[in-house]
């Protein structure tokens, strides 16, 4: 009963979306802003960029709605988009400026009583993450920000990935170990 | 004890999914194990970082500067189809025109051309300079004899 409450108001929202209500694009963006800008984060590792892509994703997802066919729920649809996006801004990024790394984000966040030393190692910590994770396959980064930052379950990211839940697992193991070696060669080699 | 088997587990000691044997042994390890205890302080504060990436701070104009994105876009969408349907309307013109001028040119009458001349088929599109069948047969007939 209540998912076809659910399924209803979702199907209402739709409609209004493709009919280009704004009062509609304002509550998708209320509800999704936060987890699509989690998402970009850990893609990108810059809050700048992360906030002109989740700009674009909603853009994107607003624009395309009239060709959401209900396969999957709104949700799944827009983290798919979300994802998408995602991937082809760090191909863009890779293409345009190889090792040109940002940590914008991580600057922002760091506590104002953090004293300078700790600032500059959080900030090489944060430029060491998001290397290890933009070395990783695309499948295994896409399962690995999607279970890190949007602490989502396995049955979850193989809907948003098209995949199946034993293949998440061995995604999400297979990035973990790739993402412990790559900070293990970084700190040994730049520990030295 | 072999270090790098330490090592590849390490991620997975730290977020808290290993039990039993395993868990003991690689506590055991890093007591023993100066460099691999380094390491793994070093690997749980990179991925502290990723708690502390995930908070969002409040931003009350993100759906303005979303919705003035999206208006940008669709004018620039509806500049495109203008432009589009006026060079399609220019096109149908000067396609027009030019399909006129050839159907004209190939119409037009050439009085001065002998019919049967090789290369002036273009005769026989022109009714007006045809001649009557029988016209033909007779001038035929009257050569033969």
């Amino acid at each position: 009963m209540n998912n076809y409450k659910d399924n209803n108001k979702e199907n209402e929202l739709v409609n209004s979306l493709v009919a280009g209500r704004e009062k509609a694009y304002r509550q998708v963006i209320g509800k999704y802003r936060d987890p699509v800008l989690r998402l970009c984060k850990g893609f990108t590792g810059s809050a700048d960029d992360a906030e002109d892509l989740a700009q674009d994703i909603f853009i994107e997802v607003f624009r395309s709605v009239g060709r959401f066919k209900g396969d999957s729920s709104l949700s799944t649809w827009i983290y798919r988009i979300a994802v998408n996006k995602s991937l082809n801004f760090i191909r863009d990024k890779n293409n345009k400026a190889h090792g040109n790394y940002t940590v914008e984000g991580y600057i922002e966040n760091s506590k104002d009583d953090d004293s300078a030393d700790q600032q500059l190692i959080r900030k090489d910590h944060a430029r060491a993450l998001h290397q290890a994770i933009e070395s990783l396959p695309e499948n295994q980064n896409t399962a690995f920000v999607l279970s890190k930052y949007e602490d989502m379950s396995y049955a979850d990211i193989a809907d948003i990935m098209q995949t199946s839940v034993s293949s998440v697992e061995s995604l999400l193991f297979r990035a973990k170990k790739n993402l412990q070696k790559f900070l293990y060669d970084y700190y040994r080699k730049n520990m030295k | 004890m072999n270090c790098s088997n330490e090592h590849s587990d390490l991620i997975f000691y730290l977020e808290g999914s290993l039990s039993g044997e395993r868990k003991k042994s690689v506590e055991e390890h890093l007591r023993a194990c100066e460099e691999c205890s380094a390491f793994a302080a070093i690997l749980k504060s990179t991925l502290d970082i990723i708690e502390e990436e995930k908070k969002t701070t409040t931003d009350e104009d993100f759906a303005d500067r979303v919705m003035a994105g999206m208006h940008q876009a669709q004018a620039k969408t509806i500049g495109l189809f203008a432009y589009i349907r006026y060079a399609a309307a220019a096109a149908a013109i000067v396609l027009g025109v030019f399909t006129g001028l050839n159907i004209a040119r190939v119409t037009t009458s050439h009085p001065d051309t002998v019919p049967g001349e090789p290369g002036d088929e273009v005769y026989y599109l022109n009714d007006m300079y045809q001649e009557p069948i029988e016209s033909f047969f007779l001038l035929k007939y009257s050569d033969d004899e």
